[in-house]
C-alpha cells in the first residue's frame, strides 16, 4: 500500500536526513521513490545543478534497493507536488520535516505547512532521530484513533504494510463527559471499541494494546506517544472539517509542530 | 479516629471552614473597625484600579454567551431531563427571579440612583442639567438591566445544566467537572465552593445590616421616631425569626408565597405612581430612555473612560459590576433551583426580558416622578433624596397623596424582599454546604441564619458591615475568572452531548 513515495525536496537538505528517511521508509515496503524539486523559473545553467543534485540524492535511495526516479517542475511547490502526485499515482507523499516555532510559522508558513494542508494523499512527516534515539525503524506504533470513520482508512494500512513493529498502541484522547456517570460508562465503552479494533490487528503485531486518554488532542497524542516510546505516529485525517478546523487547522495538520516523532497520515 | 467521624468531616467540610472563615473575618470588623475598613478599602480600590477593565469585559461576554447559548442549537436543552416540565408557573417563576436578582436594591436605587447620577454625573457632564438627568437615567438602566442578569443566567446555567440534566449535586464545583475531572472532590472543588459560601455570606450580611437600618429609617419617618441602634436590633430580630419560619417551610412554599407577595406589592406601587404620578413624563422619560440605553449600549458596556469621568465609572460602574459578580453564586444557585425544567433558550429569554423591562419601568416611574418634582415643579428633593438613600423614596412619597399608606406598603416590601432574599440565602448557604442537597438538613439552616443576623447585628454595633461588604466584593476578582472558565466547562459540556450523545432528543 505503501509502494510508491513522492519526495519533495529541496536542494539544501542534508545528506544524512535522506539516508534516515531512506532506511525508515524502507520498513513500510517501499519500492519507488520519485524525488522531485520545484523552482519557480527555469534557467538552463540552473537546470542542470539541480538534476545533478537529485541524482546524487536519487542514489541514496538507489543503494537501498529502491527505485528512484527524479522529477523537476516549474510553479508553486504545494500545488505542483499535489499535481505530481495525483499524476504519477503515488501511494503517499514523504515530506523531511523541519520544526519551526510559532512565529516562524505564523509569519513565514513554509511549502511544507501549505502542503500539508492542501495535500489530499497519505503523507509521512519525517524527522531524523536524535542522538538519543534508539533506532530508525518504526519498532512501536501509536496509532491515535477517533473511534470513527478513520478507523476504516487506516486500519488496512496497518494490517497490509509490513511495518516489522513490536507493539501497535491504539491511542484515543476525548473529552471529558460532562458527569461522572457518563463519564464512567464512557470509559467502559471506548475500551470495548479499541479492545474490538486491536483484535483486527494482534496476528500482524506481537504486542496490541489499547490507550485512553482525557483532555486535549493537540496536546495528548504527542504526549501519550512520547510516553509510550513510539517511533510512527499514524493518523487518519478526517475530511469533515469543522469551521474552528478550517481556521487552526486539523488535529493531524497541527500535530507535526508538537512532536519530534515520524507521523503517518492517512487521508 | 473512627472511620465515621472523618467520613461527617470529609462531608462537612465546605461548612466547617466556611464557618472557621466567617469567624476569621468578622472578627476584625468587629475589634478593629477601622483598620479593618481601611484594609478591605485598600484592597478593593486596587482591585476596581488594576482590573476594572477585566469586569467590563467579562460581563460582556457573559452576554454574549448567554445570547449564543439561546440563540444555538444548544438552546433546546432542558435544564432537566428532556420529558421534565417546569416547577413553578411563569407567574412564581419570574416573582422569584426578580426577588432574588434585584429586589431590596432596587427599592431604595429606583429613586436615589437617578437623583445621585443628577447631581454628579461624570466631570465632563454639568450637573443638574438636562444632559446629567439623560445620564442618569441611563445609566440607572444599564447598572440593573441586562448585564447583571446575564451574569445570573450564566451562573445559573452552569449550576442548573450540571445538576439537573447530568445528575450531579447543585454546586458551584459541579460545574467544572468536564475541565478538571474527578478534582471537583477534592481541595480544588473545596476552595470554589467556599469561595461560593464566602461571597454569599458576606453579601448577605451587609445587605441584612444595611437594608435593616434602611427599614428602621423608613419606620422611623412614617412613626415619628429616631432611628437608632436598639430599633435597627429590633427590626433584625423580627426579620430574623420570620425568614427561619420561611426557609424551614421549604423553597416550594416559603419563598414562592412571600416572592409572589412581593411582585403583587411592587405592582401596586408601580401603578400608583404610573397613575397618580406624572403618567406622560413618565413614559416620555421611559420610551427616550430605552432609545439612549439601546443606542449607547456597547459603548457603555465597553467603556471605561481613561479620558474622562475614569474615577465616575470606577465608584459607579465596575463597583456594580463587581457586585453583581460577587451575587452570582448565590442568585446563581437559587436561580438555577427554581429553573429546572426549562429549556436554555426559554430561561435567557425570560430572565433577559421580564425583569429586566419591570426594572426599566420600575426606574422609569420613580426616577421619572422625581424628575418631575425636580425639574419641572421645582420641589428641590433631590440633594436630600441623593444625600440619605434609606428615606429617598419615603422623601418622594410626601409629594403625593396617601403618604403614609404608600409608606407602609413599602415597608412591607422591603420587610418582605428582605425576608425573602434572606430566606433565600439561607437556603443556598445550607445547600452548598451540605455537598448540594436539595432538602439540606434543618440545622444547618438554622445555623446560617444565626450566623448571618448576628454578624450583621454585631458589625452594625461595631460598625465594620461596609468593609464586610468590600470584601465580599473582593470575591468577584476570583469568581470573574472562575465564571469565564464556567462558560468554557458548560460549552464542552453541551459540546459533548451533541456530538457524542447525539443531542437533547437522544437523552
Amino acid at each position: 500500500m505503501l509502494e510508491k513515495t513522492l519526495l519533495p525536496l529541496s536542494l539544501k537538505e542534508p545528506e544524512q536526513n535522506l539516508e534516515h528517511l531512506a532506511g525508515f521508509i524502507s520498513h513500510f515496503g517501499t519500492k519507488k521513490v520519485y524525488l522531485c524539486h520545484v523552482v519557480s523559473r527555469r534557467s538552463a545553467g540552473q537546470m542542470q545543478e539541480i538534476e545533478q543534485k537529485l541524482e546524487y540524492h536519487a542514489g541514496i535511495f538507489r543503494s537501498r534497493d529502491m527505485d528512484a526516479e527524479i522529477l523537476i517542475r516549474e510553479g508553486t511547490i504545494a500545488n505542483a507536488v499535489c499535481k505530481l502526485t495525483g499524476e504519477l499515482d503515488a501511494d503517499y507523499l514523504s515530506i523531511p520535516w523541519k520544526k519551526k516555532n510559532v512565529i516562524k510559522r505564523a509569519i513565514f508558513s513554509s511549502p511544507d505547512i501549505d502542503l500539508l494542508r492542501i495535500c489530499s494523499f497519505p503523507t509521512l512527516i519525517y524527522r531524523p532521530p536524535g542522538y538519543l534515539d534508539s533506532g530508525n525503524k518504526p519498532g512501536t506504533i501509536v496509532y491515535a484513533t477517533d473511534c470513527k470513520e478513520t478507523d476504516q482508512k487506516v486500519l488496512p494500512y496497518l494490517n497490509t504494510v509490513p511495518f516489522h513493529a513490536e507493539k501497535l498502541y491504539f491511542l484515543h484522547v476525548r473529552a471529558r463527559a460532562p458527569d461522572p456517570d457518563t463519564e464512567k460508562k464512557r470509559i467502559e465503552e471506548l475500551t470495548e471499541k479499541l479492545d474490538r479494533l486491536a483484535d483486527q490487528c494482534r496476528d500482524n503485531y506481537p504486542e496490541v494494546k489499547p490507550l485512553i486518554a482525557t483532555g486535549s488532542v493537540r496536546s495528548l497524542i504527542p504526549r501519550k506517544s512520547r510516553t509510550a516510546g513510539a517511533d510512527l505516529i499514524v493518523i487518519g485525517r478526517n475530511e469533515k472539517s469543522s469551521p474552528m478546523n478550517k481556521m487552526l487547522g486539523s488535529n493531524a495538520e497541527s500535530l507535526p509542530h508538537r512532536t519530534n516523532t515520524p507521523i503517518l497520515i492517512i487521508t | 479516629m473512627s472511620t465515621c467521624f472523618m467520613d461527617r468531616l470529609k462531608n462537612n467540610i465546605v461548612f466547617v471552614i466556611s464557618l472557621f472563615m466567617v469567624l476569621v473575618f468578622a472578627l476584625p470588623g468587629v475589634l478593629y473597625p477601622d483598620q479593618f475598613f481601611s484594609f478591605a478599602t485598600y484592597v478593593h480600590e486596587h482591585i476596581i484600579a488594576l482590573f476594572g477593565w477585566g469586569y467590563l469585559i467579562a460581563a460582556f461576554l457573559f452576554l454574549v454567551f448567554c445570547l449564543y447559548l439561546a440563540f444555538s442549537k444548544y438552546g433546546a436543552v432542558k435544564l432537566g431531563k428532556q420529558h421534565e416540565k417546569p416547577q413553578f408557573s411563569y407567574f412564581g417563576w419570574f416573582s422569584m427571579l426578580f426577588a432574588a436578582g434585584m429586589g431590596i436594591g432596587l427599592i431604595f436605587w429606583g429613586v436615589a440612583e437617578p437623583m445621585s447620577h443628577y447631581l454628579n454625573p461624570p466631570e465632563h457632564i454639568e450637573e443638574r442639567s438636562g444632559e446629567a438627568a439623560g445620564f442618569a437615567m441611563q445609566y440607572s438602566f444599564f447598572h440593573w438591566g441586562i448585564q447583571p442578569w446575564a451574569i445570573y443566567i450564566t451562573m445559573s446555567l452552569s449550576i442548573a445544566y450540571f445538576s439537573f440534566r447530568r445528575g450531579m449535586p447543585p454546586l458551584i464545583s459541579s460545574c467544572f467537572y468536564p475541565l478538571i475531572g474527578d478534582r471537583i472532590y477534592g481541595p480544588l472543588g473545596y476552595v470554589i465552593d467556599i469561595l461560593g459560601v464566602f461571597a454569599t455570606i458576606f453579601g448577605i450580611v451587609t445587605s441584612l445590616g444595611l437594608g435593616a437600618m434602611q427599614i428602621t429609617s423608613g419606620l422611623g419617618e412614617v412613626f415619628a421616631f429616631e432611628a437608632g441602634y436598639m430599633s435597627t436590633l429590633t427590626v433584625i430580630a423580627v426579620v430574623t425569626v420570620l425568614f427561619m419560619i420561611s426557609t424551614l417551610s421549604g423553597v416550594d412554599k416559603g419563598i414562592q408565597i412571600l416572592s409572589k407577595t412581593n411582585i403583587v406589592l411592587a405592582v401596586v406601587l408601580l401603578f400608583f405612581m404610573l397613575l397618580v404620578g406624572p403618567t406622560v413624563y413618565i413614559f416620555n422619560i421611559f420610551t427616550q430612555t430605552i432609545a439612549d440605553f439601546a443606542s449607547g449600549f456597547l459603548t457603555m458596556s465597553l467603556s471605561t473612560n481613561p479620558f474622562e469621568g475614569y474615577e465616575w465609572t470606577q465608584a459607579w460602574t465596575l463597583f456594580y459590576w463587581a457586585w453583581w459578580i460577587a451575587w452570582a453564586p448565590f442568585v446563581g444557585l437559587f436561580v438555577a433551583s427554581i429553573s429546572r425544567g426549562r429549556t436554555i433558550s426559554e430561561f435567557v429569554a425570560g430572565a433577559l426580558t421580564v425583569p429586566v423591562l419591570l426594572t426599566f419601568i420600575w426606574f422609569s416611574a420613580f426616577g421619572g416622578a422625581a424628575f418631575d418634582l425636580e425639574l419641572t415643579q421645582g420641589a428641590d428633593i433631590a440633594e436630600s433624596i441623593a444625600g440619605d438613600v434609606s428615606v429617598g423614596l419615603f422623601l418622594l412619597y410626601e409629594h403625593f397623596p396617601l403618604t403614609s399608606i404608600l409608606s407602609i406598603i413599602t415597608i412591607l416590601l422591603l420587610s418582605v424582599f428582605f425576608i425573602t432574599s434572606a430566606d433565600s440565602a439561607t437556603f443556598v448557604l445550607s445547600m452548598m454546604t451540605s455537598s448540594g442537597m436539595l432538602n439540606p438538613p434543618a440545622y444547618k439552616k438554622i445555623i446560617w441564619g444565626l450566623v448571618i443576623s448576628t454578624t450583621a447585628a454585631i458589625l452594625l454595633y461595631a460598625g465594620g458591615l461596609e468593609a464586610l461588604q468590600q470584601m465580599a466584593i473582593t470575591a468577584a476578582l476570583p469568581f470573574t475568572v472562575i465564571m469565564l472558565l464556567m462558560c468554557v466547562s458548560l460549552l464542552r459540556g453541551l459540546r459533548y452531548e451533541f456530538r457524542v450523545e447525539g443531542g437533547p432528543d437522544q437523552s
